[in-house]
């Protein structure tokens, strides 16, 4: 199967919306596990909380939270 | 064998003057040799000089840096405050380098073999290799640090040095990013990187803070407290290309000021200082189970030219050593081209440097370049927006739906082949087309020469196979950076008589069973081309537009399962560019 995101809705990459790069959306590949991993930049995360988590964190600080 | 190399440089600063004698100290404890370069404002003070005599040990080297000369000293002398060395004009830098010699010379007993810049271009090179044939060996570039760095030091830090090697190779006297073809173009110096970089960062991000340098790792944060388990990884990694080249080198070249309490990425310098340390004892150890050789740089030199013969490629098999994901990428370098493949995107070409054109690349307020020492590239994925503007890569297409082997992340093999040449592959990869699937391979031959050969085997397809159309696309944008230049000029073509002038025009051209297609691109003085080794039904040659400024390059091919598909990627000098 292409590594295309699971039927979901796409992950934003959070690495590349922290630097502010308009969004770039996860890939996912299924094997060893399953890994979500980004084309643009080199990140890549083992399961979709660890990716909203990271994104929820820069948005927060966006708004100057945390 | 990996050679592992630990440099010092020897500044003025009491505060840098005592790391360095840590340094010293922690090498010598575990009798390894160093090389030791000293700056133009330690070298004209007697207590820098008194450090050296007192902390020398004999099997520690002596040589020159050319960075952080600016100083009352130097200023008064030169009259200039210019601080980069490579920018200098050139009457200083002979000047300079006469000063510093003839010092060295006074100081020490003898010229220095060894020496180091962040840059040092062709020019300069040869000028010290007329003036002084002591050197041997030299450090001239800081390997892909140039566009990245500058965005990660807020606009300041103008040091581009991008598209050369990233492992020792004899610089052409045209440019010293380019490996020389052979004794002749060579300027006898042994060129060797200021550090070793990720290689996969050195795509995509900034590869100074994640190189064979335990306080750049600190400014990465990627340490924890004196514990970085990368920094060990990362050596390894560089253990393993041994067995690809049949030697590696690894560049540890860790400036003073970074072991100092007062550098201001370091936060804890009792873990800073544990870290080099631990790294200091992690060299011998291997060295003592006889998997590296600790070397000073003429050493290495020595070693490297008993290796290796100026034409020789090289090759590199990097994998996430971050993450330790699955990103894996192979670059090449020879005398022709510097070429990296993204397995993250199925293996395109992400990052393409023909050096056919052997573009002058020296520096200064003399040259046309400046301070723009990038060579060009005519594909970088980084620089020019991702794989859609740029890149080289493989589509399949039944009629009805379409795959890009882009699409799939895959792992690497590498193997030597026989005649000195390498083969990676792909894994077999499934794709969906419709309701069939297909099993693709892609797998390229690498070599000292110009050509590239690419292939494609359809392994399985569970539908009718007369359908199967497989297409290379090589998708082109010349430049140094992010903006793209003026592309007038180029002119695309199809063997044997269809040519089309890029123009902004969007059109394309249609040619049946080209032998080859290609783009004369003068600017970098190259043709690059596609050569149809198996025969294409059809080609098409694609101009751009402003919105999207890069040229397209097809070659179409009816592939037969079990038989591969054969395309040669091939560059030449352009004839009257």
């Amino acid at each position: 199967m292409p590594d295309n995101p699971p039927s979901q809705k796409p992950l934003i990459c959070p690495a590349c919306f922290a630097r502010e790069i308009d969004p770039v959306f996860l890939h996912f590949d299924p094997e060893d596990g399953g890994e979500f991993y980004c084309t643009h930049c080199s990140y890549t995360a083992r399961d979709r909380g660890a990716v909203e988590a990271f994104l929820s964190d820069h948005i927060r600080h966006r708004h100057g939270i945390g | 064998m990996l050679y592992t190399n630990v440099i010092h440089r020897v500044d003025a600063r009491a505060d840098s003057r005592a790391a360095m004698a840590f340094q010293w100290r922690e090498a010598r404890r575990l009798a390894l040799p160093t090389t030791t370069l000293l700056t133009y404002p330690a070298l004209f003070m007697d207590e820098a000089i008194a450090d050296v005599d007192q902390l020398r040990g004999d099997t520690d080297e002596l040589g020159l840096h050319f960075h952080n000369f600016q100083s009352p000293r130097f200023l008064e002398r030169f009259g200039t405050r210019e601080s980069a060395f490579w920018l200098l004009p050139r009457e200083v830098r002979r000047a300079f380098l006469d000063e510093m010699m003839t010092a060295f010379e006074r100081r020490f007993g003898h010229l220095p073999k060894s020496i180091g810049g962040y840059i040092i271009d062709a020019w300069t090179l040869a000028h010290i290799k007329e003036t002084y044939p002591s050197v041997e060996v030299a450090i001239t570039s800081c390997f892909e640090e140039g566009v990245k760095m500058f965005y990660g030091n807020n606009r300041n830090w103008f040091l581009f040095s991008d598209g050369g090697p990233w492992n020792p190779y004899f610089p052409a006297k045209a440019n010293a990013l380019i490996p020389a073809a052979d004794a002749e173009e060579a300027i006898d110096i042994v060129a060797v990187p200021h550090l070793n970089r990720d290689m996969i960062m050195a795509l995509n991000s900034r590869d100074d803070l994640f190189a064979s340098h335990p306080g750049n790792l600190f400014r990465a944060r990627i340490n924890e407290g004196a514990a970085c388990p990368y920094l060990f990884r990362f050596i390894d990694a560089w253990e393993r290309q041994a067995a690809l080249n049949g030697w590696s080198y690894l560049n540890i070249f860790v400036s003073s000021p970074w072991m100092s309490p007062a550098h201001w990425a370091i936060g804890n310098i009792d873990d800073a200082r544990a870290l080099y340390r631990r790294m200091l004892e992690d060299l011998k150890e291997r060295e003592e189970r006889g998997a590296n050789s600790n070397t000073t740089m003429v050493e290495f030199g020595a070693a490297f030219r008993a290796r290796v013969k100026p034409g020789d490629a090289t090759v590199c098999h990097w994998k996430d050593e971050i993450k330790q994901a699955k990103r894996e990428v192979v670059w090449v370098a020879n005398s022709h081209h510097r070429a990296a493949f993204d397995m993250n995107r199925g293996g395109a070409l992400v990052d393409f440097r023909p050096y056919a054109g052997r573009l002058d690349g020296n520096l200064g307020p003399e040259c046309p370049a400046l301070w723009n020492g990038n060579y060009p590239f005519l594909i970088s994925t980084e620089h020019c927006g991702g794989h859609w503007n740029t890149a080289q890569f493989a589509s399949v297409s039944d009629g009805s739906h379409t795959f890009s082997t882009t699409d799939r992340r895959t792992r690497a093999t590498v193997e030597k082949t026989e005649n000195g040449a390498w083969i990676f592959r792909t894994e077999p990869l499934r794709f969906n087309l419709g309701a069939h699937s297909l099993v693709l391979q892609s797998a390229w031959e690498v070599s000292a020469q110009t050509g590239i050969s690419i292939r494609r085997t359809v392994l399985e397809y569970s539908g009718d196979p007369t359908a199967l159309r497989l297409t290379e696309t090589f998708f082109g944008r010349p430049g140094t950076h992010e903006y793209p230049g003026d592309l007038r000029g180029i002119t695309l073509w199809a063997d044997p008589n269809t040519r089309l002038p890029f123009g902004y025009s969007s059109k394309e051209a249609t040619v049946d069973s080209p032998r080859a297609v290609g783009a004369d691109v003068g600017s970098l003085g190259v043709s690059v081309s596609m050569e149809a080794v198996t025969p294409a039904l059809r080609g098409v040659l694609g101009d751009g537009w402003l919105f999207k400024p890069c040229f397209r390059l097809d070659l179409t091919h009816a592939p037969e399962p079990g038989k591969d598909v054969v395309t040669c990627l091939t560059t030449r000098p352009l004839k009257n560019p």
